[in-house]
């Protein structure tokens, strides 16, 4: 059986209710119907436009301000790396993060997850620490391991909030506070089972 | 734009994708278990924007069933007992089966972003006003990256 394209290998213009590819040129904007499944749908089109990078070869730009760029040594360098200082031309410029990166240093950057904007995969710490959050109170005095895992999940959710600028600061701190109640709690109860149990 | 905004979601059997708009792109936020994979519509990658029409059926046939068993146990208590249970039991039933009609019926919009290489796609169910203020939007914010765009590079091409 032919792969489905699903939102894994998603490959341009396609009909949204039978997600088949469309042909680019017979879509239009309004109201149009499938040709392979005939369902109706309303589309806007868009042709945007092609990126077009102006580069200065180093021969146009005269004795006095020539220097080339690291990777092509025709090219007129028109920014330096803000990490390894390196010349580069546009066409190896990449803006990330409010600096501006050579190639190199953008991958090694993305590969240690230093660049937020560049990250595409991480851990939903808010959730998992309500999720403990709840089975710890479910299981009552028995849950100190939830709950333990609950205010170590809010700690990771705050730290992520300020590496990616997102999610709940509040929900963070309530779970770490309602976790560390939490523990307290079935703490106390079981030291205070201890102690009934030595008298 | 600060920061970014949550524009909508679709919920699937295995996992779930938030969509929010920022300053450059549409965010996709898909979401497996505790895993968030993030992918991104760039405004000026976008080359169709598209809404339609849809039946919800799992919320269809969930609340369909529940209103027939809620119809079953409500004549069940009605003829047992004939008391205010099975009355309100009824009533409840009643507020079930207008549901499942209202969902058969009217059914859900869903939006689709497409770019190049990513697209983002959002299911609004009986909220078709929201889903075309968001359908509304995701164009403007298109045209206008484009237009931008094209203006920069001294060439219009855009065609909306």
């Amino acid at each position: 059986m032919a792969p489905r394209p699903g939102r894994a290998d998603f490959g341009g213009p396609c009909c949204p209710r039978c997600r088949r590819d469309l042909d680019p040129d017979h879509v239009l904007s309004g109201s149009l119907s499938c040709p392979h499944c005939g369902g109706a749908f309303e589309a806007t089109r868009f042709d945007p436009p092609a990126p077009r990078v102006e580069v200065r070869a180093v021969e146009e730009a005269g004795p006095g301000g020539a220097a080339s760029c690291a990777a092509h040594r025709g090219n007129v360098a028109a920014a330096n790396c803000s990490r390894c200082g390196v010349f580069m031309c546009d066409l190896c410029r990449i803006d990330a993060d409010a600096m501006v990166l050579c190639p190199a240093c953008f991958d090694r950057l993305s590969a240690e997850g230093a660049l937020p904007s560049a990250r595409t995969t991480f851990r939903d710490y808010g959730r998992m620490g309500t999720t403990f959050l709840l089975l710890g109170l479910l299981f009552s005095v028995v849950g100190a391991p939830f709950t333990l895992g609950a205010v170590y999940a809010g700690v990771k959710a705050l730290g992520q909030r300020q590496t990616l600028g997102e999610g709940s600061a509040v929900r963070a701190w309530v779970v770490i506070g309602l976790g560390v109640l939490g523990t307290l709690g079935s703490v106390g109860f079981w030291v205070m089972v201890a102690g009934e149990g030595a008298k | 734009m600060k920061g970014r905004e949550k524009l909508g979601r679709r919920v699937a059997f295995s996992h779930r994708e938030y969509v929010y708009a920022t300053r450059d792109c549409f965010e996709i936020d898909e979401v497996e278990g505790y895993d968030v994979t993030r992918k991104r519509v760039f405004y000026d990658d976008v080359v169709l924007v598209t809404r339609h029409r849809f039946v919800p059926w799992a919320p269809v046939i969930l609340s369909g069933l529940l209103s027939l068993l809620g119809g079953l146990f409500a004549f069940g208590l009605h003829s047992e007992v004939g008391s205010i249970a099975g009355f309100t039991l009824f009533v409840l039933t009643l507020g079930l089966v207008t549901l499942t009609v209202l969902l058969a019926t009217l059914g859900g919009d869903s939006v689709t972003v497409q770019g190049k290489r990513t697209q983002a796609r959002m299911d609004f169910v009986l909220r078709r006003g929201r889903a075309t203020e968001v359908y509304r939007r995701a164009c403007r914010l298109a045209r206008e990256r484009q237009q931008r765009l094209a203006r920069r590079q001294g060439t219009i091409q855009g065609k909306t």
